[in-house]
């Protein structure tokens, strides 16, 4: 009788190979499209390289060492063109750096210590060409050549406009938001205020006009509520501005918790909200649709997205380069 | 022991009696004549010392028929011996512990059945006088003895059992070297003898008889415990020399061929005459190419190319995973190639061993590069803290699963910044790898 010591099995790789594929496929797609790099490279169409800018701005005020805070928006000229602007902030001192990214490639680097910065950014109402307006600058879209100052401008302020108006909006004593029409010129036509209506401290942290969205919902604004930590987007009519808007908890909302409320971005697509180094869109009822833009290592990066939700435009501080990127869909 | 004992006594005591002209003695056939009676009575005072001692249940000894020795020389001069070695084979048995019954228990039934002496050499006839008597042991013999030649046979039985127990024949020449011939038949005889009326004695250890060791490894050295070569293997078998290993129990062979890892085998003894198969020896790994799959960054492949300092112990690596990133909606993929160099080492697991721990630790870099145009190439460089693989270990190959610990720098003109590389959602990345060793 031949005693056999027991030989190991060749079936044994191929059982851990199909177990392994069994564990790792059953999230769906998401395991082809898994990686250690960021999902938004793999929709860029452009790249902006901003070091140079960036770098010379800092030398300019004396020290690299600044911890910068950028913010990411982008404006949509008449045309129908996106641009991305990048406004990076530096904590203590009031220098700020604007860059201005047109479709063609071209970029526009606006810095200065002096007044005029604020958070305000949109298309304004101007005539014969509407201007984008950062602040209180204002510039020409195509160049991106700028104007100036135009003091008018509440350009602390979050504002949009309907291409004939210009609305300003801010928030008062964290319960009250106030209104403002302005002519093209930025003259203030009309100014109310109303209440927000929920129990709490609220502060509005951002407007967007969307003229094709649902009839009633043209004007998303969103508010962060302090005693919740959660943010609001609240869908008001157009019509009801400046003077009618009243109390916001009166308007349907989504409500979003434990989320930073600078990267609560509308679309006309839904609702884009920064969560564990991914951007997700939401539905308007505050529900995912599973799409989902991985930010990558370092995913409290800046990003913004255009009305319609076609473009979306990142900052990666790493590499100082602004990308823009189409979502697909 | 104790016949050995009367074994030294009986070659003692001629010497003794007859310390002068040995030569002389042996070669005068008359001397013989008158030497002869005297060995047989020697022998039979040599067998005097106490023995085992067959007894009944109740501690009685066993009933003995020692039959009448026949003397079937064709003349009659040697026809007085029958007495003495009939004496001497009753001292025999008497020693041996049995009651050797007196002539007159069986004699009559003998001679009622009509029966000669040379009859009883009959091996049935004597066992039914003696069962006639219920003597449990019978005794024969006979001796010829003709041209200075002796022809002694004696047989013995089991009569309870009608069994022939143990017989010698023995030839020789009338000369003093019939001791020995004497001594040889009475050593032959006796053992046996002793065992009738006993239980049989329980079984001693079964030993192996013949292990056989079958390798498709030619030539390879077999050692037992390390320490004693027996062998090596040839045309695919080797024989191990007789060693009385007891069944049940457990050998270590080790095994050596140049080019090869050093390996032991155990194995257990299970029969007296059995084959093994042994495992196959594992050739000393010095180069090893890789193909490898990571999680993360599933659609590429990643190659690698081992050097082992010290055969599948330790080893430097290069490693090449080009892959695509790509979302497949609307997407321009992104090309990368992680290129590294590792050095490695296993914990607690030898070149044998099927499932192996593996580490193992290095640095490396990723270059990217996009498919749209104008954008650059960025360099992530990193550090592969360590590397965890649990290798399923064959001959010439091995499959891994790895876990990898990597820091990325954020030097130079990078995507992915300074921290550990980690998946946004999904599992832990890992890689899956086969290596073909060389």
């Amino acid at each position: 009788m031949v005693r056999r010591v027991s030989r190991p099995a060749l079936l044994l790789p191929l059982l851990l190979a199909v177990l392994l594929l069994t564990v790792i496929l059953l999230p769906g797609c998401r395991f082809f499209t898994a990686s250690f790099f960021p999902g938004y490279l793999a929709q860029v169409e452009k790249s902006y390289d901003l070091e140079s800018e960036i770098d010379g701005f800092l030398a300019g005020v004396g020290s690299a060492d600044y911890a910068l805070r950028p913010s990411v928006f982008v404006l949509t000229a008449s045309t129908g063109e996106d641009y991305g602007g990048l406004l990076l902030e530096l904590d203590g001192i009031p220098d700020r750096l604007l860059i201005m990214a047109g479709p063609s490639g071209g970029v526009q680097a606006y810095s200065s210590a002096s007044t005029g910065w604020g958070q305000m950014h949109l298309l304004d109402a101007s005539a014969p060409i509407r201007r984008f307006v950062v602040g209180q600058y204002q510039f020409i879209p195509g160049d991106l050549s700028t104007i100036g100052i135009n003091s008018a401008i509440p350009g602390d302020n979050h504002g949009f406009s309907n291409g004939t108006y210009n609305y300003s909006l801010w928030t008062q004593d964290y319960a009250t938001l106030g209104y403002k029409q302005h002519a093209s010129d930025w003259l203030e036509t009309a100014s109310t205020t109303g209440s927000v209506g929920f129990a709490g401290s609220f502060e509005l942290r951002g407007v967007y006009y969307d003229p094709e969205a649902v009839t009633g919902r043209e004007v998303a604004l969103v508010v962060f509520d302090y005693g919740n930590n959660r943010v609001l987007v609240v869908f008001v009519p157009f019509a009801a501005f400046p003077t009618s808007v009243g109390s916001l908890s009166t308007y349907p909302y989504a409500q979003f918790s434990d989320v930073d409320a600078s990267r609560v971005v509308y679309t006309h697509k839904g609702i884009v909200v920064a969560q564990d180094r991914e951007a997700v869109l939401m539905d308007f009822s505050g529900k995912e649709t599973g799409k989902r833009l991985s930010l990558g290592e370092g995913g409290d990066k800046s990003f913004s997205f255009d009305i319609e939700g076609d473009v979306f435009y990142v900052f990666d501080p790493e590499s100082k380069t602004l990308y823009r990127g189409k979502t697909g869909g | 022991m104790l016949l050995r004992q009367n074994t030294i006594v009986f070659f003692s005591l001629p010497v003794l009696f007859f310390p002068v002209e040995y030569g002389k003695a042996v070669n005068k056939a008359r001397g013989c004549r008158f030497l002869l009676p005297l060995i047989l009575l020697l022998l039979g005072a040599a067998v005097l010392a106490p023995a085992q001692t067959p007894e009944k249940a109740s501690g009685q000894p066993l009933p003995a028929c020692v039959f009448r020795a026949v003397d079937l020389s064709p003349t009659p001069e040697y026809g007085e011996y029958e007495d003495i070695l009939t004496s001497m084979l009753q001292a025999e048995v008497a020693n041996s512990g049995f009651q050797v019954l007196p002539e007159a228990e069986w004699d009559p039934v003998r001679e009622k059945r009509g029966l000669l002496d040379v009859d009883l050499l009959d091996g049935d006839t004597a066992l039914d006088v003696a069962a006639a008597v219920k003597a449990r042991l019978a005794v024969t013999g006979f001796y010829r003895a003709e041209n200075r030649q002796l022809v002694l046979e004696i047989k013995c039985y089991d009569v309870q059992a009608r069994a022939f127990i143990q017989g010698v024949l023995k030839t020789g020449r009338l000369t003093l070297t019939m001791y020995n011939l004497l001594d040889g038949a009475v050593k032959e005889l006796l053992p046996k003898v002793r065992l009738v009326g006993k239980p049989p004695p329980p079984p001693g250890p079964v030993v192996a008889e013949q292990v056989t060791l079958l390798s498709r490894d030619e030539g390879t050295e077999i050692l037992l415990a390390g320490e004693q070569t027996v062998g090596s293997i040839q045309d695919g078998s080797l024989l191990i020399p007789p060693i009385p290993f007891p069944v049940g129990s457990t050998i270590t062979v080790e095994k050596r061929k140049e080019g090869y890892h050093l390996s032991r085998e155990s194995l257990l003894l299970e029969e007296p005459v059995q084959e093994f198969r042994l495992q196959r020896l594992r050739p000393k790994t010095t180069w090893g190419t890789e193909f490898n799959w990571t999680y993360g960054q599933v659609l590429g492949i990643g190659v690698a190319q081992r050097y082992y300092f010290k055969p599948d112990v330790s080893y430097a690596a290069a490693e090449l995973y080009n892959y695509i990133q790509t979302n497949f909606s609307d997407s321009h993929a992104v090309f990368h190639h992680d290129l590294r160099l590792l050095y490695g080492g296993y914990l607690f697991t030898g070149p044998d061993d099927l499932f192996r721990l593996g580490w193992s630790s290095g640095a490396g870099v990723i270059l990217t590069w996009f498919t749209v145009p104008d954008q650059g190439v960025y360099g992530d460089w990193y550090l592969n803290l360590i590397n965890a693989a649990l290798e399923l270990n064959y001959r010439r190959f091995l499959v891994y699963l790895r876990g990898e610990a990597k820091y990325t720098l954020g030097i130079g003109r990078n995507l992915l910044g300074r921290g550990m590389m980690s998946i946004s959602r999904g599992p832990s990345p890992i890689t899956l790898g086969f290596m073909w060793k060389w």
